[in-house]
């Protein structure tokens, strides 16, 4: 590969992300974290959740050094608490509804209360995913609007409902395009360019010729899925810009994949651990990353945001954002 | 002396540090560019927030006022050793820190905790909770789960016994607010059982085997324990407690019933613990005693049974109904302990004698 040259002239490599977490210990975190959840009746499931980050992400290098998860158990179960005072809220106003004869206008209500619920969830979870994931100290942040994100996916789902569907693979992009395009990674921006077009032909694709080939393709689809989220990713920093590009094979999927199925077979779910850390580890390890930003030089810029409750939210409705 | 690297928080830029270890505190020092000055920084443990990632990786936020914000990140076993044999909050933060520095043989520990609490929760807690969840069930319950269980099997009863045998049963005094019904089912099967509800069946080959009116007194009076102690229901719920609760928490109560219900077949093959059938077996002889019959009936009952035992094919009223010889013991202590008085019954011994012609038909 051809060496880049940093204006000072000295020579920077382009980083590279690794994983080096360890399947036995990220066992042992599951296992302890199961263990409590059972004995407290799951309220320590924010708890869980925070160890487990907290090890995937202290686990994850960038250029040498490891990402930071500061969230912490007591934010994400105030979230948990105000989550569970929402729904609690709202089962009350439907069973009103239904009490005073009014049953429609109570469904009504309920499906209103979940179109609008879902995109407040998703973007409070990014606010404070982001602004509690650290990288030699600097913040990542997200700067998306709540009332413009809000507009954008309503939009974006009317149109899919009107369309039967068929235009999801537009709204899919439109909405990644603008979470992603608002992550901050210190002073440097994210940017994400998909085009609704090629993820839906993409997908047409590798559906059609899943079906031809008895599944057998479904591997290569899911290695153009992943390469399409890898490969239209940039990070740009002033007139700087790194690019993402996927190394994954379709085959490299394959061998991923059946090699995890037989494990989870063959122990009984026990690998279920050492099949997420080799996950990790195969898909970090398959993101090339080229290009001229100095990480050095990324500032601190993004403010400190503690609300877990769109965390919580989308944990309820297990949108798995991040 | 240890290495690390220190970020300023301002900007991504790792510097590198030589790290001095003390009781209360650590000191950092920078390495500056070349030509400056190098800089040390003083953090006391009170002002850092540890995170222990694993046995090698420690990473520490200064938390302290000043301008000395920042994070220190040490990448060396020794020093991860070293620093939390000195800093003791972050030592003694629980089973989290065990696993992160134990790795995988931790794990398994946990992981052995974990199936032993499951047992445990399967084993004793689940059926406890099932037991007080049968005590809340209404006897209606019984009956119809009886009802299910009657109805899905067909044995031809045998009416003219049957009457007898009811009559028998009318001449003791019950009591119970169940409703029971008494039969007699020919056939070779030396065997007799009780469903929830009150259905009390003896089978004619068991039958044959008794000689005094004492031992079928005995033998009835062990049914009827099995019914009013709600054994069956009991012993469904126990071994069902697992499945109800997984269709509890995934559909309702309604479902959860309607599993009983499905399950009523399974009265027929289940085999009492022997805690239940010792309780059965005292509970019978306290119904022996109310209605003033002798109650060495039950002990010639057992006896009658431990002959069927000895004999080469095991009858499988004795194979649900472990170690009689145990059982002989404690019926014959507990006869010791409650004597008491009888009279004799010319009414149910004529009913006796007539079943006994029954037979030898």
């Amino acid at each position: 590969m051809q060496q880049q040259y940093a204006p000072s002239g000295t020579a920077t490599t382009p980083p590279a992300l690794t994983f080096n977490g360890d399947g036995g210990t990220y066992f042992g975190i599951l296992i302890v974290n199961t263990l409590l959840s059972i004995i407290t009746l799951g309220l320590y499931y924010p708890w869980a959740k925070a160890n487990k980050l907290q090890y995937l992400y202290s686990s994850t290098e960038l250029d040498g050094s490891r990402f930071s998860w500061n969230g912490t158990g007591k934010e994400m179960f105030i979230g948990f608490i105000k989550t569970m005072g929402i729904f609690i809220g709202v089962l009350i106003i439907v069973s009103l509804l239904n009490w005073a004869k009014l049953p429609l206008l109570g469904g009504l209500f309920y499906l209103a209360f979940f179109l609008f619920i879902v995109p407040l969830a998703i973007h409070g979870a990014n606010r404070y995913h982001w602004s509690r994931t650290t990288w030699r100290g600097i913040r990542f942040g997200y700067r998306g609007k709540r009332q413009e994100f809000l507009n954008l996916f309503l939009k974006e789902i009317a149109l899919t409902i009107v369309t039967l569907g068929f235009y999801g693979a537009w709204a899919i992009m439109n909405i990644r395009n603008y979470v992603v395009s608002h992550i901050r990674f210190g002073s440097g921006e994210f940017r994400y360019e998909g085009n609704g077009k090629d993820y839906f032909f993409l997908n047409l694709k590798g559906y059609l010729l899943t079906l031809v080939t008895l599944g057998i393709y479904s591997f290569w689809w899911q290695a153009d899925i992943f390469r399409y989220s890898v490969d239209k990713l940039r990070l740009t920093h002033g007139d700087k810009e790194f690019t993402f590009r996927s190394t994954a094979t379709g085959g490299d999927f394959a061998g991923l994949l059946i090699v995890n199925f037989l494990l989870i077979i063959f122990t009984l779910g026990i690998a279920f651990a050492w099949v997420q850390t080799r996950t990790i580890t195969f898909l970090m390890s398959h993101v090339e990353i080229a290009g001229d930003v100095a990480l050095g030089e990324l500032e601190q810029t993004e403010e400190e945001y503690k609300n877990a409750m769109g965390e919580d939210l989308a944990d309820t409705f297990d949108l798995g954002i991040i | 002396m240890f290495k690390g690297y220190y970020y300023n928080h301002q900007v991504a830029k790792a510097i590198p540090v030589t790290i001095q270890l003390f009781t209360e505190s650590l000191q950092l020092e920078l390495t500056r560019e070349e030509g400056m000055p190098s800089r040390k920084l003083q953090w006391l443990f009170t002002e850092i927030d540890v995170q222990v990632v694993d046995r090698n990786f420690l990473r520490m936020t200064y938390t302290g006022t000043g301008t000395e914000a920042g994070t220190l990140e040490v990448n060396d076993p020794v020093f991860v050793k070293m620093f939390l044999e000195k800093h003791k909050p972050s030592r003694s933060t629980g089973i989290q820190q065990l696993v992160l520095r134990g790795g995988l043989k931790v794990s398994l520990i946990g992981l052995a905790l974990m199936i032993g609490l499951l047992l445990a929760g399967h084993f004793f807690i689940l059926p406890w909770c099932a037991d007080k969840v049968v005590d809340q069930l209404p006897l209606s319950f019984d009956k119809k789960l009886g009802q299910t269980a009657r109805n899905s099997v067909n044995e031809t009863v045998d009416s003219a016994r049957s009457r007898l045998l009811t009559d028998f049963a009318a001449q003791m005094k019950w009591e119970t607010t169940d409703s029971l019904t008494f039969s007699v089912v020919p056939s070779n099967v030396e065997n007799a059982y009780a469903l929830p509800g009150g259905y009390v069946v003896v089978y004619t080959g068991l039958l044959e085997k008794l000689h005094t009116k004492e031992q079928l007194a005995a033998l009835l009076a062990h049914e009827v324990a099995h019914v009013t102690c709600r054994h069956s229901v009991r012993k469904l719920c126990r071994d069902m407690s697992s499945t109800l609760l997984v269709t509890l928490v995934f559909s309702n109560s309604s479902g959860a019933t309607s599993a009983l219900y499905s399950n009523a077949n399974s009265l027929y093959s289940l085999t009492y613990s022997r805690q239940y059938e010792q309780q059965a077996d005292l509970y019978g002889m306290q119904t022996l005693r109310r209605n003033h019959i002798d109650q060495h009936g039950m002990l010639q009952l057992l006896q009658e049974l431990k002959k069927l035992d000895n004999k080469l094919k095991i009858p499988e009223f004795i194979s649900t109904h472990p170690l009689t010889n145990n059982r002989i013991q404690y019926v014959e202590r507990n006869l010791a302990s409650h004597p008491a008085s009888y009279k004799s019954n010319d009414k149910m011994e004529e009913i006796f004698r007539q079943l006994q012609k029954a037979n030898h038909k």
